[in-house]
């Protein structure tokens, strides 16, 4: 898995490029360049060229070689508390819709924990009153982080966010040369990027390989799909949560030696110890289903099914009778008159004796 | 607390507006147009309310008061909300407003005149009746109270109108405002409780189980009406014996037949609502209960079992001391 660092201008991602021994990818057709373990896309200014670069780069690459993508570069200030020349990560990226309006969708960026958040301008900010407007969203400004996030959005890739503050948005940005400075900048990133990022990677690998159980009985004598995978994960995740104890003696080695005892498949063993944590943590639900066994399943065979509501919330009874004659009719009719349904009526306001929650 | 306080132009002079800037000198203050140029405007992650909260003084324009659902109050009166503001600064790990707002934000609407009016309004239209107005559907009633002064704005309303009842719902042991005013018979400060485990593990930053009772029992030895909701009861194996120790607790601060009315509700949850907590609270207590999506697509336990956990909890109550008829169960 690979990061994909993405920088708006060349001048910013220069020394990256040579320090880090980045080679052109010249398959594609654009600003692409590989290390063994990075990418690095030069995506442009402004939030539609930056989104389509980053898809193109993206589809390249593929989608599920990337481990996150992370914009870094400079951005204008819009607010007091940043200082320039400082970096800052950014929680939230919200687009301009219009002359000072923001986009409806925002994005969040890995970095949650953040107070700042970043606004991608349609055009440079060269206006108090643009500044101004704009500073009722965010603390800075650049020209691409929401095309960018939008992207990693539908391609559910983890988007970060890193700028340096190299000016404050507003008229100082029309005398203000970014090229002049670009060197310095590209310098301050990299040495931030060395500092940082080994811990950030190294954290989301060891989130990512976080599995649910160790059992080697597992391993051996039962088969999972892959959706059967998912579930028995999520309901080791809610057994574990209702009971640990209980979810402790469900994955006990005598209660698998008693399930491959019973089942020869590796399937029908996964199964029946699906099935069984799936009880186990609905015990209300199998108390109900096995109470209403008792009360409705010995019927005649005038009577052809008891159906009751599949989600628990209606008393309706639905009840199907296929009768061919006289004796048919008569052990449909004395079915229905011993039918418990008080009992089952009082299930459902509660007043039950027969209740074991 | 928060990080902007956004102020209508319009009502920079007001008293609330001055007040806040007293209460949060570090917040920065701007002033704006309208809320909705900014609240809204974009979608704010839920969970940004940690980091980075603003807070909205401004004016609620429409409906200022709806009718409330069925099985929200008391039965055999009318029922209605009024819209004071918007979100809550706690963070409870089931509540509806992850889902509701596209922000977190807490939009305080200062026009009580306005609200005044459209509740004389209603009172007209249900001549001879009671009819109940409940604050606290989209915030908590008594949390910032002492801040935006409400709880004064509707004092004289309500004592001149012995026929309207105003309910304050809150989470919160801020008493401050309503033990400055007379008691009231049409005024009842309704708490939420819960066990102790809840209100620590699921219900952030709100008060303490100990400061919400002692809260309660402050207002009940002034003379004020309170009472209670068990909402939401969320089910573990063990809540029969967490809710006879609350209730046993509440038996230590204030005779239990001092509650004038005890809501009692399980948890539940709209297809939006139960995603968002999902996403938010992956590890939360709730999901261990046995929840299933019903034939309307809302999340709820199934009809037998929230209906005998409902029926069990009354039960103990009823032992304790409490009358049934003070009893009601919401949204069943």
């Amino acid at each position: 898995m690979i990061n994909l660092l993405v920088f708006a201008h060349k001048a910013e991602a220069s020394v990256f490029i040579r320090e880090l021994h980045f080679k052109r990818d010249n398959s594609f057709s654009g600003d692409l360049y590989q290390t063994q373990e990075l990418c690095l896309l030069i995506c442009g200014e402004g939030p539609m060229r930056a989104s389509s670069k980053l898809s193109k780069a993206i589809h390249h690459i593929g989608p599920d070689k990337i481990q996150q993508v992370i914009n870094l570069g400079v951005a204008g200030s819009l607010s007091e508390k940043l200082n320039l020349e400082q970096i800052y990560d950014f929680s939230v990226v919200l687009g301009e819709a219009s002359y000072g309006k923001p986009e409806f969708k925002s994005f969040e960026t890995k970095n949650i924990h953040s107070k700042n958040y970043l606004i991608t301008a349609l055009d440079r900010v060269k206006t108090t009153d643009y500044s101004e407007q704009l500073s009722n969203f965010a603390e800075a400004v650049d020209r691409e982080a929401w095309g960018l996030a939008y992207v990693c959005d539908e391609y559910k890739l983890c988007f970060l966010c890193y700028k340096l503050i190299s000016d404050k948005a507003g008229p100082e940005t029309q005398c203000f040369d970014v090229r002049e400075k670009a060197k310095f900048y590209s310098e301050k990133i990299f040495e931030f990027y060395l500092q940082n990022f080994s811990k950030v990677n190294l954290e989301s690998k060891n989130k990512s390989q976080k599995l649910a159980v160790d059992n080697d009985l597992l391993d051996k004598h039962f088969f999972f799909s892959a959706t059967q995978k998912k579930n028995f994960e999520k309901l080791c995740l809610s057994l574990q949560k209702m009971d640990s104890k209980l979810f402790l003696e469900i994955l006990e080695k005598e209660n698998l030696e008693q399930i491959c005892a019973e089942f020869n498949r590796p399937k029908d063993r996964t199964k029946a110890l699906l099935e069984e944590m799936q009880n186990n943590l609905n015990p209300f639900q199998k108390g109900f289903s096995a109470k209403l066994k008792e009360w409705f399943s010995a019927r005649p065979k005038a009577v052809k099914q008891v159906q009751t509501d599949p989600f628990y919330e209606k008393e309706d009874l639905k009840i199907l009778l296929e009768i061919k004659n006289q004796e048919d009719l008569i052990d449909a009719q004395n079915y229905l008159a011993q039918l418990p349904l008080k009992k089952y009526h009082a299930l459902f306001d509660g007043l039950s004796k027969d209740q074991d929650v | 607390m928060f990080e902007t306080i956004y102020i209508e132009k319009e009502l920079l002079g007001h008293k609330t507006a001055q007040n806040l800037h007293q209460v949060f000198p570090k917040a920065e203050l701007k002033s704006i147009d309208s809320y909705t140029d900014i609240f809204g405007a974009y979608r704010k992650p839920y969970l940004q309310k940690r980091n980075r909260l603003n807070l909205f003084l401004a004016t609620k324009k429409g409906k200022l008061i709806k009718e409330a659902p069925d099985a929200y109050g008391l039965k055999g009166e009318a029922h209605y909300y009024f819209i004071h503001a918007f979100n809550c600064i706690y963070e409870c790990e089931y509540c509806y407003l992850q889902g509701y707002f596209d922000s977190p934000d807490i939009v305080l609407f200062v026009n009580h005149e306005d609200i005044l009016k459209e509740m004389e309004k209603t009172l007209d239209s249900c001549a001879n009746q009671n009819v109940w107005f409940h604050a606290g559907e989209f915030s908590d009633s008594l949390a910032m109270s002492h801040i935006s002064g409400e709880i004064e704005a509707y004092h004289d309303f309500f004592k001149s109108h012995p026929k309207a009842k105003l309910e304050l719902r809150t989470k919160s042991a801020n008493t401050r405002s309503l033990l400055k005013l007379e008691p009231l018979d049409n005024r009842f400060t309704s708490f939420s409780l819960a066990p102790e485990w809840q209100t620590k593990d699921i219900e952030h930053k709100t008060a303490s189980l100990k400061q919400r009772l002692s809260a309660m029992k402050k207002l009940i030895q002034a003379g004020h009406k309170v009472a209670v909701h068990f909402d939401p009861v969320v089910l573990n194996k063990d809540y029969l014996s967490h809710y006879k120790l609350l209730i046993e607790q509440m038996s230590e601060y204030f005779p239990i037949d001092q509650i004038e009315y005890l809501s009692l509700g399980v948890v539940r949850y709209t297809k939006e609502v139960f995603k968002a907590t999902q996403e938010h609270y992956p590890e939360s207590p709730i999901f261990a209960g046995e929840l299933i999506t019903s034939f309307d697509g809302k999340v709820r336990y199934p009809k037998p079992l929230r209906m005998s956990v409902l029926r069990n909890i009354e039960s103990i109550l009823i032992k304790s001391g409490l009358q049934k008829e003070k009893i009601y169960l919401c949204m069943e």
